[in-house]
């Protein structure tokens, strides 16, 4: 079933003080069926408002939310056929797992009328569970209470409980936040898997951009309640569509620098340097760290640099230089020969350069 | 060596509680003592604190008394009674304050307002309300064309209305710890149970009563013992024990047996009942709320 929102807009107001916040700016998306979705963006960007939106915990102020062709904008949760993993997890403490798994499909209306017989009714739900169970790997957890499971165990649980009723959408709210870092990206490889092996259109919320590039079949990339680029993962780091996502994505951060183009030259360190098909002007250049390289004077498209810093970081060197009076940063191979107060010559490669307008949005180069 | 630490700090700290539990001792323990010591004569001089006539003579005078046998069935009634509906509306109340209604500010406010006011006060004010001819419980009553009913002066009637002035007052005090209770609930896990489609009487019983679990055990023990304890309320109420002692109490009882009847050894004896079977009932009951808790 996919999700399509049509100018989507959230706003809350403060009486006291008279503001008017807009956590979700006119949002309108498809995600396809059967897709993982990632809302990615940084902390109060309205991504969980988003969610919650999509849940029908919060109504909207505007605009419309439709699963496959159903308007289900004013459909209260309990109606919308969804499964919901909060932050937290949200696991009904006084219950144990099998219970809390169990709780939805005992309250579920459809899933009473398909069972009428009481009996008949109660061995289905503990086949599901059962079987549930085994998808999250928590067969042995079944009798316990959530507080006698590790974070990573509730958070199965947490999930399991969600896709016991078969929703018809998968929301995830920061699920791996409470996770450490090993548990993480276990965690995130078992939704991935889960999400592939029950088809359910998923729409998962992160802030962080590792997370929603390793996983998710498309990203929609907020910023303070606007979409800024919606696009597969790769495509988001190679081609960001203004400088907000590119400065967003990648670790370390992009290099941006203030450059401007000469007779058709892209003018580095008093160079020209890159040639382009853009008009003369000012813009705004961004060089991602891992794409310089050591070249030579003779090189093409190499920038002149004076290397003020040196350190080793596993495999590469971390080097910084400046490049039109901005301190850059780079990752160069370590088998090169480079120190401090070296003059040398960097190349880069034309995947990781993007120019930008003045006022942030992508041009393209070449 | 580490014994001697620990007798050093177990010294150091008796130091420091000997205030207190100097003052526990002289106006808790030595009158307990004192009142189970008096409880054994037949009578006992409270100046010269001398007493004549040792064994169970008071004891057995109590429980031939049948104002005695009158209080206490009173107590259990004025218990059955009033905890679980006290209990029921409070929560009900406290429910209904929790959810962001209009002025609930106000409402708290209101609510607790009897809590801090004296019980004596309040009933001098419901003896008006309970009047037979100017009351404006009667007054409403006539609306539907019903009899008056004397409230106060009707013997069959004074356990009714001593019942309903109980309810009353025990609400305030328990919508607090209510909506103390309601407000520490977790409020995501009502959001979880509206995706999970659980409807509103589910949420009530799958969430907030198990949530409130531990609060509704401690209501209920505090306000079983503060029922057997009622006194207050009979007084402010009917000024005595009712209509020929329809209702008197455990405590009034006690309370009437030293002070107007000056029997010292009946009332020592009957205090000692009466510690006993709240005793027991507390004991009974906090046995009961452990084993549900350990399910």
């Amino acid at each position: 079933m996919d999700i399509r929102l049509e100018n989507l807009t959230k706003t809350f107001s403060n009486k006291d003080r008279q503001v008017e916040t807009i956590a979700v700016n006119n949002f309108s998306f498809t995600i396809p069926s059967g897709h993982l979705a990632g809302l990615l963006g940084p902390s109060g960007c309205g991504k969980s408002t988003t969610l919650f939106l999509l849940a029908g915990l919060l109504e909207p102020t505007s605009g419309k939310i439709f699963f496959g062709d159903e308007d289900v904008t004013a459909l209260p949760p309990e109606k919308r056929g969804i499964g919901l993993v909060f932050q937290n997890y949200a696991l009904y403490p006084h219950m144990s797992v099998y219970d809390n798994i169990a709780f939805p499909l005992r309250n579920s209306k459809s899933f009473r009328e398909q069972h009428k017989d009481a009996r008949e009714r109660k061995s289905e739900i503990d086949r599901i569970v059962q079987e549930t169970a085994k998808i999250v790997a928590i067969e042995e957890l079944l009798d316990r209470k959530p507080a006698q499971l590790s974070g990573g165990q509730q958070q199965r649980v947490a999930i399991a409980r969600a896709i016991a009723k078969k929703p018809k959408v998968l929301l995830l709210d920061e699920p791996l936040s409470n996770l450490d870092a090993r548990l993480r990206i276990q965690t995130r490889e078992e939704i991935r898997r889960i999400q592939q092996a029950t088809g359910i259109t998923t729409v998962f919320v992160t802030h962080d951009q590792e997370e929603a590039m390793s996983i998710t079949d498309e990203i929609i990339i907020m910023k303070d309640g606007i979409i800024q680029q919606i696009a597969q993962p790769q495509e988001t780091y190679i081609h960001p569509a203004n400088v907000f996502v590119a400065q967003f994505l990648g670790n370390p951060p992009i290099n941006l620098i203030d450059v401007s183009i000469c007779d058709g030259w892209i003018i580095l360190n008093d160079r020209k340097t890159v040639k382009t098909k853009l008009q003369d002007g000012n813009y705004k250049m961004g060089i991602r760290p891992e794409s310089f390289a050591l070249g030579t004077q003779d090189s093409e498209e190499a920038v002149a640099a004076t290397v003020v810093y040196k350190a080793t970081i596993g495999r590469d060197f971390q080097v910084r230089f400046n490049i039109n009076g901005r301190l850059c940063e780079a990752l160069i191979e370590s088998d090169s020969r480079i120190e401090t107060g070296d003059n040398v010559f960097f190349t880069m490669k034309r995947s990781g350069v993007h120019l930008f307008s003045t006022d942030g949005e992508r041009e393209e180069i070449w | 060596m580490v014994g001697q630490n620990k007798k050093k700090t177990f010294l150091k700290a008796l130091l420091y509680l000997l205030p207190s539990l100097l003052v526990v001792a002289l106006f808790v323990v030595y009158p307990m003592f004192h009142t189970l010591r008096m409880s054994f004569y037949e009578d006992f001089n409270i100046f010269s604190k001398e007493g004549s006539g040792f064994g169970l003579s008071s004891y057995i005078w109590v429980l031939e008394d049948p104002t005695f046998h009158k209080a206490l069935l009173n107590t259990f009634i004025y218990a059955i009674v009033t905890v679980p509906v006290s209990i029921v509306i409070s929560l009900f109340i406290a429910i209904l304050l929790d959810s962001k209604i209009r002025g609930s500010k106000f409402f708290q406010t209101a609510f607790f307002l009897p809590y801090v006011t004296n019980a004596i006060a309040i009933g001098l004010a419901f003896r008006f309300i309970f009047h037979s001819e100017f009351g404006i419980f009667n007054k409403f009553l006539a609306v539907f064309g019903i009899d008056a009913i004397q409230w106060l002066n009707d013997p069959d009637w004074s356990m009714f209305t001593l019942c309903i002035f109980g309810i009353w007052s025990a609400l305030a005090f328990k919508i607090v710890i209510f909506l103390a209770g309601l407000q520490g609930i977790d409020p995501q896990l009502y959001q979880a149970a509206r995706i999970d489609e659980a409807g509103r009487w589910k949420q009530f019983t799958k969430i907030t009563l198990p949530q409130l679990g531990p609060i509704l055990a401690y209501q209920f023990v505090i306000a079983t013992i503060g029922a057997f304890k009622c006194y207050e309320e009979v007084i402010g109420l009917f000024g005595d024990d009712g209509p020929l002692h329809s209702a008197t109490t455990m405590v009034y009882y006690m309370y009437d047996k030293f002070y107007n009847a000056n029997r010292y050894t009946i009332a020592a004896a009957s205090g000692v009942l009466m510690f006993l079977i709240i005793m027991v009932f507390t004991f009974i009951q906090l046995r009961m709320s452990n084993r549900k808790a350990a399910q």
